[in-house]
């Protein structure tokens, strides 16, 4: 296989190939099963990575702390129950953590996914998120915290804010 | 005691999770660009959810996700192609029948990535994952890092090539093809 393939997958990944660059890879991948192979592991690659990425703490001082991908993992859980409960009108955090062995991430960390959730959302679903938003980070705040009545405080306040800003926490 | 209800959701999220990576893979395999693939993932997952009292837990899950999300994704990139070229229906068949066949290479690539990463230069390492960030603009990481977008791009393909390199390597070192 030619080894400018590599360059012109990536390109496209980028959103950087020009018309007849990617009518010449469109080509390519349906006549050549190698190559469909080699993109097909970009592909893989683009995926990963953002997930990884979306693991990672970029600390200000520029060093960062690169999680595991079983931590990514846990932050994806995170973000699909928050979407099942949005979607279902129930709550699917209840016994998830147990169910997942993933107790130990949670606390500290779910309000701030749930928020991830929210804002990562597609257009169509994020109107879900915002009806519920409120209610479902009370009901966090009082499962991960030794100290609920004021962590449901500090919660609803800011959420109410993040809401009212669209501002990440 | 959990009731029924319980259950179903607990059944959903663990095989959700379990198959959560592969299916972003899957549905990445026919989009042009990663935002797209995170757009039709997100009405997978909630077609899956409102599918899930018909799933038949005898059957593989991730076939049957996979049948759902060629499915959403055919029907996105049919409204796709009104302002974009897109790959035509056959490619996108014959990518997603190669992409649910290359699944464990995919997986254990997917595995092999983080011990990859971690050889990385610290200085690549913090690029590529800039890089992928959510919200981050190429041009303005260009611009705070003092190069040119071309450059920044030529980076970051120096070191996604390098990656694919050595995740092949690793498998290939393992045994696996």
């Amino acid at each position: 296989m030619k080894s400018h393939w590599h360059e012109t997958i990536q390109q496209y990944v980028d959103g950087q190939s020009s018309a007849e660059e990617t009518v010449a890879l469109f080509n390519g991948l349906n006549e050549d099963a190698d190559l469909r192979a080699l993109y097909l592991d970009y592909m893989n690659l683009d995926m990963a990575l953002g997930a990884m990425a979306d693991a990672v703490a970029v600390e200000e001082n520029g060093s960062n702390r690169m999680t595991s991908l079983h931590e990514a993992s846990v932050g994806a859980l995170w973000r699909w129950a928050a979407a099942a409960t949005a979607m279902g009108g129930s709550d699917p955090f209840r016994d998830a953590a147990e169910s997942v062995q993933t107790r130990a991430h949670w606390p500290g960390r779910g309000r701030r996914h749930y928020f991830l959730a929210e804002r990562d959302c597609a257009p169509r679903v994020r109107h879900h998120f915002r009806a519920s938003s409120v209610d479902v980070a009370d009901r966090l705040a009082a499962r991960t915290s030794d100290n609920p009545a004021m962590i449901r405080a500090q919660a609803r306040q800011q959420t109410l804010k993040q809401i009212n800003t669209n501002q990440p926490l | 005691m959990r009731n029924l209800n319980d259950q179903h959701q607990i059944q959903f999220l663990r095989l959700f999770a379990e198959h959560e990576p592969a299916l972003r893979t899957y549905i990445r395999s026919m989009l042009p660009s990663r935002g797209d693939a995170l757009e039709v993932m997100q009405e997978v997952a909630v077609v899956l959810w409102q599918k899930f009292a018909e799933f038949d837990g005898s059957r593989d899950f991730r076939k049957w996700a996979f049948g759902v999300a060629r499915y959403e994704v055919l029907a996105y990139l049919r409204d796709l192609a009104r302002d974009r070229h897109v790959f035509d229906e056959a490619l996108v068949h014959r990518l997603a029948d190669d992409a649910a066949a290359a699944e464990p290479r995919h997986n254990a690539q997917r595995e092999a990535l983080e011990a990859c990463l971690q050889k990385l230069k610290q200085a690549q390492r913090e690029l590529v994952l800039h890089a992928y960030a959510k919200g981050t603009r190429m041009d303005e990481l260009a611009a705070r890092r003092g190069q040119t977008a071309m450059s920044l791009y030529k980076a970051l393909h120096r070191i996604r090539q390098a990656l694919l390199e050595c995740v092949r390597r690793q498998l290939s070192a393992e045994g696996l093809p």
